[in-house]
């Protein structure tokens, strides 16, 4: 039976329709075990995808393929979901707008997310991206009353709809020419009829622009500054960590699998964007006062970091990759559990609100040093393995420019970072009394940074499950 | 390539069709124009105003509840056809769908979205 493949899926699926039914139902002061329940959910799923894994299997009249590549992004997108949700529950409880949708749409985001990761079909992928994407917008906007956070979900939603039809228009003409959407089958078409036509190089570009778009990669990053600042400060952490890993997983199996014929194109056009997305990320976010939109600046400087990874396209990269997506996930998500306290709090989203925080919340502003290490990456921290696989991968296949580009950027981010953790130990603050963290926000800031020191110190199992979950051998 | 000829065959064949009954009628018809008759056809009313006028945005909510029922409709006439062939299985996976199309109208009729005030 297919369906026992997807039950992580129908879980959520489920879970997400009666907690709509409940939204229109119960008041909105009597929704407090909406995230109970989304949490729950969330975990059952993770408990379901056990007895499928080390299964390689297609289902679905190969829509869908059930491998370790695609179950790694599952169990990472559920734990994304579980901590996301734990970060929201006290900052949507002092919303005006009811609070039930709201896990409802983080819900479905996630099963789209999950269809992006397992499908090697291009109508498949698609579908689940849009998935993702329609969310998305929803939940930028999400803050209605609020102005920014309209302007965030507009600008979000037209330009993430010019962006879907660009990168529908590339399927098709993908499919027009190769006559299939099943990647599996591209694949195997041989190099000399692919490499031929320029149709499919314009089809190339197409891709590319609009994953782009969906990942924030420079210059289709425009997008992001706005939709991060507007946005409720949970979404915010949710934009910048699931839907950009979603667009990732789903590039790995578009490029470096489905189109490896074209891989001197694509390759090279991916090297200068990642060159240029590294730097551009960077070199803005130096200048930010805003710590929501520094983290998009630097969100954007990690996928350039990141798309190095795209570029090499060997083994070795793409699953440093998946190592960077893994480490990636836990430290953003534990950073903004402290984003969203201090604005949930009123404290402030600027940087200079940061000041004192050390006194305010000790252990807090120690987990928050842990983060920002690791974003650099410095040994002991995830952070570190991660840069170095890529890093590595870079250099083993000859792309040595890159690599230096990357080092240089690092050095270049310790500028902004460190900003915050002067503002933290250095600077008085303006009211010393001392910052509570709340049990569902501390447990996400806890998991965070304890799984930075563990990718970074007891790597070794993460890497041979990684091995395992490889999709190129 | 003989498919591509009768695909150009059609193309023309329904050009010309059209072509002569509209040019035959043009000829032989007489003409006698009126206020009345070159009026826009608007279903028998009487037109008045500006067709380029702001629409209520409660048409666009009830657009989106239509999409409900039109896609139930979409899926229903096929596996209505097929419905033997599909068995015990595909009732079940129909009554599924339905349920999560009730789902949204169910939410939607909560949120009060079918009343017009």
């Amino acid at each position: 039976m297919d369906y026992l493949y997807i039950l992580p899926e129908l879980i959520i699926v489920a879970v997400a329709l009666v907690l709509l039914v409940g939204a229109a139902l119960s008041p909105k002061d009597r929704q407090g075990y909406m995230p109970v329940v989304a949490t729950a959910g969330f975990l059952a799923a993770l408990v379901a995808v056990y007895p499928a894994l080390g299964q390689e299997t297609n289902i679905f009249g190969r829509m869908i393929t059930v491998d370790g590549f695609a179950q790694f992004f599952k169990v990472i997108f559920l734990i994304v979901g579980v901590l996301v949700t734990l970060s929201s529950a006290g900052y949507m409880s002092k919303q005006k707008t009811s609070g039930g949708e709201y896990y409802v749409l983080l819900m479905f985001a996630v099963t789209g997310m999950i269809f992006m990761a397992s499908s090697t079909d291009l109508l498949a992928i698609w579908l689940g991206l849009e998935l993702v994407s329609i969310s998305s917008y929803i939940l930028a906007g999400y803050r209605r009353e609020d102005p920014k956070s309209n302007e965030a979900a507009i600008k979000y939603f037209l330009m993430g709809a010019i962006a879907s039809a660009v990168l529908l228009f590339g399927l098709s003409l993908v499919y027009g020419y190769t006559g299939t959407t099943n990647l599996v089958d591209i694949a195997q078409i041989e190099t000399k009829a692919l490499a031929g036509p320029a149709v499919l190089g314009v089809a190339m570009f197409m891709l590319v622009a609009g994953f782009g778009f969906k990942v924030a990669m420079v210059p289709f990053h425009m997008w992001a500054p706005d939709a991060y600042e507007g946005a409720p400060t949970p979404v915010t952490a949710f934009f910048s960590i699931g839907p950009k890993a979603a667009g990732l997983a789903a590039m790995i199996r578009i490029f470096p699998v489905g189109l490896s014929a074209l891989t001197s194109k694509w390759s090279l056009l991916f090297a200068i964007i990642a060159a240029v997305t590294m730097t551009v990320g960077n070199l803005t976010a130096l200048s930010q006062k805003n710590i929501k939109r520094m983290m998009a600046y630097s969100s954007i400087a990690q996928v350039g970091y990141i798309t190095i990874g795209l570029a090499v396209a060997t083994a070795a990269s793409v699953n440093a990759i998946m190592f960077y997506i893994m480490a990636y996930v836990f430290i953003n998500a534990g950073l903004f559990s402290m984003i969203i306290l201090l604005d949930e709090r009123g404290i402030g989203q600027k940087i200079e609100d940061y000041a004192g925080l050390s006194q305010r919340a000790p252990v807090a502003a120690a987990a928050m040093v842990v983060f920002f290490i690791a974003l650099i990456g410095i040994p002991f921290t995830s952070g570190f393995f991660a840069k170095f696989f890529i890093f590595a991968a870079a250099v083993q296949s000859g792309f040595m420019w890159l690599a230096i580009i990357l080092a240089v950027n690092s050095a270049i981010s310790v500028g902004y970072y460190y900003g915050v953790v002067k503002a933290m130990y250095l600077d008085a603050p303006k009211d010393a009394s001392p910052v509570k963290v709340p049990r569902a926000l501390g447990a996400v800031l806890l998991t965070g940074a304890l799984a930075t020191l563990a990718l970074g110190v007891f790597s070794e199992p993460f890497i041979r499950l990684i091995g395992l979950a490889s999709l190129l051998r | 390539m003989l498919s591509w000829v009768n695909v150009a065959i059609f193309l023309i064949a329904g050009v010309v069709v059209v072509a002569v009954g509209l040019g035959m009628a043009w000829l032989l018809r007489p003409s006698y124009p009126d206020p009345k008759k070159l009026d826009p056809y608007e279903c028998g009313e009487v037109p008045f105003g500006d067709a380029q006028v702001r629409f209520n945005i409660r048409y666009y909510i009830f657009a989106l509840i239509f999409v409900v029922f039109d896609i139930e409709s979409v899926f229903i006439y096929p596996w209505a056809v097929l419905f033997r062939q599909l068995g015990v299985f595909g009732f079940f996976e129909m009554l599924v769908f339905l349920v999560i199309l009730v789902v949204g109208l169910v939410y939607a009729w909560k949120k009060k979205v079918l009343e017009w005030v």
